[in-house]
């Protein structure tokens, strides 16, 4: 059997790639094959980047992941900014652009500071079609970023992880199908504020007695 | 031992007997005697048709029930020689004089007018009425002047109309004009022809004078019992009808109308309400003599009204006036002869009617009856559970100057229009003797055969109470009349009022009805007139969940039970606890109309032991039901979807077989059964599937109760939907008389495909599950986009599609704007479409909301495949100026839509909203319309059932049920 490396263009994608021609020889259908598996493995295919339409809730799509405050059942609202990540091989890529939580309207609205305001976030190195593992994270935005979030020890809140096949042409940018719902961790009482707070009440109490 | 074993045998012969008469089951190939109504009683008001029916229920087993209807008459039958006879609308001339003989009543008539009386009724049991017309009198209410205008010629001969009529022609001096009388079994009218207007005497303003006819009447039980102490003269009242009882007889307020076909310059009514106001009195004098005193509006001969009559004074209510002379027998004029031509009255008619009362008076628990005409009775009538009254004539009505006695708990008696089969016997075409159609049988459609008034309550000293009673399909529901200037109150109780023009109708200023535990559902104007308390909105509604935290998205299907038809099951599915706690299902199920569910959470995600594939946060529930019986269910899940059908009324679930669920991302599915379109299989069941970027629909063969196969029709992208459209297509699915699948979803404009106009596409499989597949069809445009809003997060485009298969019309209907220029503030409308040539094309748009103020979305439809009717229902914000606060609204169209906007009426009564705690409206809500019933399901935080395990916190899933 003898292979035969050559070029050609892709109209579809407008980048040189490199591919083979095979020149068949019995038993020429299973070296076939195998190069046909071997391509796959080596050479992206030939699609437009992955993209994502980073929407927490989609009327009629499926898509209603609401994002919480604590315990609470409020939203964190435009207060709180919202990025997508990907994970690959262990690390967290951010996706951009970031986007922040909508305003809370009243009646049935109230319920709008739980979801994002839409944005189209791209997958630089994924193609359309393709699988990817992502995050979405969520942080107080006035503390400038998920790490100063952490840091601080409150306001910030994460997903887990969830995997959805990549939209983008000739598909339709992707859902965030399979997300869960998120909640915001809220600053803790500290320590020495408890033990203030309930130094002030036994004082109360004491006056309240001798009085 | 002989006798040992006679009596053994005998005994097992009677539990043989005994036990085919309890239980009347039958076996298929035994000959049963099912035959039509026949008549198997009388009385003298009333006849009892019974029928002997056979039912049969999905294991072939047969069972006999006997059903009846009376047929209820005032003097319908009459009693000779111990014989039931049927009464017959029939004037006779005799030796002895003219008489009608052939009915409890037996009434004579003088040949002439020159005796003092012009009829003479006899009961069979010696009580009597006499009287006839003596003058016309024309009075000032102002001065209290009255004069007479015309009176009675005393030298005429009667003419004979036969076969019940009979005609003194040109019959006074002062007017021109005829005195008729017409004579029936349950009633002599008498009618005064005025063929054109009495000069009106000098001194009497035309514009306020009250034309008055006096008749002289003189019975054998003493005192009338007069209902109406209207003082005289009469003045100007536009209601205040009085009803003249004497013993058996009734003297009824006049009807005032213009001859039917006839023109005259006498045609003119009044302003009002179409009819000329008249009233009854009734005035004894000192001499021993009684005047009935009628009186109309002289405006309403035909004089020009330049203004309104003017205010009563109280020195005008004892003004003197003058009486005909005394009446004396004089020697006969002639013999009574057959007219030679026939007869119509030409002018303006005075019609009084006298009445005989009933002596049916106890309407027994569960039976129904059928009014020919109208039923009166001033003694105690009762009204038993579950009894049903039915109007055969929309003329007919049941009036009662007597006690009225309703159960003290539910359900009472219901009263509707004959053709209302949802309650009570079906009636069959009644004939009597001779052939004539006495009621014609139920055609179903009851909105065009509604009475005038149901029940009719006149004055009582009884304090009526009317408790547990159901109106429905009446113009005019519950009628009051009291006494003019007196102050008494009557109770409803309990009531329920349904499909009504008018609920209750009260017609004294002074006099009230306190209303309690009323609802109304469909009624435009359910009290009218002096009442308190409160008649609630109200469609029967329940909480069907009553589950902690939101229940959102939920699905109705409706069956009737294969083994027992007449019990209805119900299955509501929804998304449970959404966002809160892990995502699961709530499977409501009802085998009882509703009265008790059993409540399942199942699918949930946390624990998937049930065999459910988990769902998602947003799992987008559907469920739908075919004629066999069979339920389905659909969601989505990060698996795919799910498909799954019950044949037990969904207590038990099985996948649907060969249902293919890959996919990357499948959302909102849709089902709809049907016909097959292929030869050889009953019915099919589709499903969309909406993948990434493509829209498809596929079916199933289906044979049976729980037979459900795998022979899936290949699935095929439907035309105009995908990439680069990202937004969902919102699909809605339904099937056609012979088969054909319709899918229609929408596409929106602009950079985010969500601005208006939006396009609605509609493809269709014209053969099933046939080789064909989805081609484009057609499309229309719609002026609401994807748009935010208060009183839901989001509104969207969401349009839903019903096919009625035995007219061939498609209906759509959807949210939409008044045209495209129209912006986000203003208000939003339910448009409906429909075709009536399988989508190719479409009629205009027809906007069903009745009012433009407010919010509307989420509607949906659902035609009643029995009757045609249409039922579109919608969350809508007309009563909170916010447009936060919502109810549920409806309409239903039983004319075809060919009145543009049917009536619209409010569901639920207390209106709710979405909040932070309970979440929005989400995309969709559900609801059935079922063989008369329809059952809108809907998200309701109102606790208005008080069982709402978070009261005002949360949404549950709620449920109307209107029998229509």
């Amino acid at each position: 059997m003898a292979l035969k490396a050559s070029t050609f263009t892709s109209r579809d994608c407008r980048t040189r790639s490199r591919s083979f021609v095979f020149q068949l020889s019995p038993p020429g259908w299973l070296h076939l094959l195998a190069a046909l598996a071997l391509a796959m493995q080596l050479f992206p295919r030939c699609t437009a980047q992955g993209q994502i339409w980073f929407n927490t809730r989609v009327g009629g799509g499926g898509i209603d992941v609401p994002v919480f405050v604590d315990e609470t059942l409020e939203g964190p609202g435009p207060g709180f900014s919202a990025q997508l990540y990907l994970q690959k091989e262990g690390s967290l890529t951010p996706l951009t652009p970031t986007t922040v939580f909508q305003r809370r309207g009243s009646g049935a609205a109230a319920i709008a500071s739980r979801y994002v305001v839409p944005v189209m976030v791209t997958v630089p190195g994924l193609p359309s079609g393709s699988s990817a593992t992502l995050v979405m994270r969520a942080w107080e935005s006035a503390l400038g970023s998920f790490e100063n979030a952490i840091k601080a020890g409150y306001n910030y809140g994460e997903s887990t992880p969830f995997t959805i096949n990549l939209g983008g042409d000739p598909l339709p940018a992707a859902y965030l199908q399979n997300l869960e719902s998120f909640r915001i961790i809220v600053p803790e009482p500290s320590s020495l504020a408890i033990l203030l707070a309930a130094t002030f009440l036994l004082l109360a109490l004491n006056l309240m007695h001798r009085g | 031992m002989p006798f040992t074993y006679g009596f053994l045998i005998s005994v097992a012969l009677l539990l043989v007997v005994a036990s085919a008469i309890a239980c009347r089951t039958v076996k298929e190939s035994e000959a049963l005697p099912v035959a039509g109504f026949q008549p198997v009683e009388r009385g003298e008001d009333y006849t009892r048709f019974a029928r002997v029916h056979a039912t049969t229920n999905s294991t072939g087993q047969r069972t006999l029930a006997t059903n009846s209807v009376i047929l209820v008459d005032t003097g319908l039958n009459y009693l000779e020689n111990g014989v039931w006879k049927e009464s017959a609308n029939l004037i006779e001339s005799t030796p002895t004089g003219i008489v009608a003989r052939r009915g409890p009543v037996e009434a004579r008539f003088s040949a002439s007018t020159a005796n003092a009386a012009l009829f003479d009724l006899h009961k069979r049991e010696g009580e009597n009425l006499t009287g006839g017309f003596r003058a016309l009198n024309a009075t000032d209410p102002v001065t209290g002047r009255s004069v007479g205008v015309a009176h009675l010629r005393t030298n005429l001969t009667a003419e004979l109309l036969p076969p019940n009529r009979i005609l003194y022609r040109d019959a006074f001096v002062g007017a021109s004009g005829d005195l008729l009388l017409e004579w029936r079994h349950n009633e002599l009218a008498q009618e005064v022809v005025l063929r054109e207007a009495p000069p009106i005497p000098e001194g009497i303003d035309p514009l306020i004078a009250q034309l008055e006819v006096v008749t002289e009447i003189r019975n054998s039980t003493g005192d009338p019992a007069f209902r109406s102490s209207l003082p005289a003269p009469i003045l100007g009242s536009t209601s205040g009808p009085g009803m003249v009882e004497m013993g058996s007889f009734a003297i009824a307020p006049p009807e005032v109308n213009p001859s039917p076909g006839q023109s005259s310059t006498l045609e003119r009514r009044d302003r009002s309400n179409g009819k000329v106001s008249a009233t009854n009195q009734l005035q004894r004098l000192a001499d021993g003599r009684q005047f009935l005193v009628q009186s109309l509006p002289w405006r309403s001969l035909g004089l020009p009204t330049g203004r309104s009559p003017r205010n009563l004074t109280p020195s005008a209510l004892n003004a003197p006036r003058s009486w005909p002379e005394p009446a004396t027998n004089l020697p006969a004029i002639g013999t009574p002869k057959v007219a030679s031509t026939n007869y119509e009255p030409a002018g303006l008619v005075v019609r009084t009617p006298i009445l005989m009362s009933s002596t049916l008076t106890n309407f027994v628990a569960g039976q129904t009856y059928v009014l020919a005409s109208s039923y009166h009775s001033a003694t105690p009538v009762r009204f038993e559970t579950n009894s049903v009254i039915k109007f055969g004539k929309t003329n007919a009505y049941l009036f009662l100057s007597g006690p009225a006695l309703f159960p003290l708990t539910g359900p009472g008696p219901v009263f509707t229009s004959k053709d209302d089969d949802l309650f009570g016997e079906s009636i069959p075409s009644i004939y009597n003797a001779r052939g004539d159609l006495v009621v014609e049988g139920t055609d179903g459609w009851a909105f065009d055969f509604m009475p005038q008034q149901a029940l009719w309550i006149f004055y009582s000293k009884f304090g009526v109470t009317v408790r547990n009673a159901r109106f429905r399909w009446a113009q005019s529901a519950l009628r009051f009349d009291f006494m003019p200037g007196t102050n008494a109150t009557a109770y409803v109780d309990g009531a329920i009022f349904e499909n009504c023009v008018n609920g209750i109708v009260a017609s004294a200023s002074l006099s009230t009805i306190s209303i309690s535990n009323t609802r109304a559902c469909n009624v435009s104007n359910p009290a009218v007139g002096p009442t308190t308390g409160n008649i609630k909105y109200d469609c029967d509604v329940i909480n069907a969940s009553t589950f902690p935290r939101s229940q959102q998205e939920p699905a109705l299907a409706v069956r009737n039970s294969p083994l027992d038809p007449s019990r209805t099951e119900l299955l509501i599915v929804a998304m449970d606890q959404y966002g809160i706690s892990p995502p699961g299902l709530l499977r409501m199920t009802s085998s009882d109309n509703g009265a008790t569910w059993t409540r399942t959470r199942f699918a949930c995600f946390a624990d998937r032991r049930d065999g459910f594939l988990p769902a998602m946060t947003d799992s987008d529930p559907e469920v739908s039901q075919d004629s066999f019986g069979n339920f389905y269910l659909a969601y989505s899940t990060t698996f795919g979807t799910a498909f799954y059908y019950s044949a037990d009324g969904g207590h038990t679930w099985q996948p649907v077989p060969g249902f293919s669920a890959a996919h990357t991302g499948l959302h909102m599915p849709r089902i709809a059964t049907g016909p097959s379109g292929k030869a050889g299989v009953p019915g099919s069941v589709w499903i969309t599937k909406q993948d990434t970027g493509r829209l498809t629909a596929v079916g199933t063969a289906v044979y049976g109760l729980g037979d459900v196969r795998s022979a899936w029709t290949t699935e095929i992208p439907l035309p105009n939907y995908g990439a680069p459209n990202p937004n969902p297509p919102f699909p809605t699915i339904a099937i056609g008389p012979a088969g054909q699948v319709a899918v229609m979803h929408v596409v929106g404009t602009g950079a985010d495909f969500k601005s208006p106009p939006v396009t609605y596409h509609i493809a269709i499989d014209e053969d099933g599950l046939g080789p064909g597949t989805f081609t484009n069809r057609s499309s229309f445009t719609g002026n609401l986009g994807w748009e935010e809003l208060d009183a839901a997060n989001e509104v969207y485009p969401f349009a839903s599609l019903d096919w009625d298969h035995a007219r061939s019309r498609l209906y759509v209907t959807y949210p939409d704007r008044p045209d495209q220029t129209a912006g986000a503030d203003a208000n939003i409308n339910i448009s409906l479409r429909y075709s009536l040539d399988a989508a190719r094309t479409w009629s205009d748009r027809v906007t069903l909301n009745d009012v433009s103020v407010g919010v509307r979305f989420q509607p949906r439809l659902a035609v009643d495949r029995a009757s045609g009717y249409v039922a579109v229902w919608w969350y809508d914000s007309r009563n909170d100026p916010q447009n936060i606060r919502v109810n549920l609204f409806a309409t239903i169209s039983t004319d075809l839509f060919a009145t543009s906007k049917p009536h619209n009426f409010q569901v639920n009564p207390t209106p709710f909203q979405g909040s932070v705690t309970a979440g929005d409206f989400k995309e969709y809500m559900s609801g059935r319309f079922h063989r008369g019933w329809f059952y809108p399901v809907w998200l309701d935080s109102s606790n208005s059932t008080g069982n709402n395990p978070d009261g005002t916190q949360s949404f549950d899933i709620y449920l109307a049920r209107l029998p229509h």
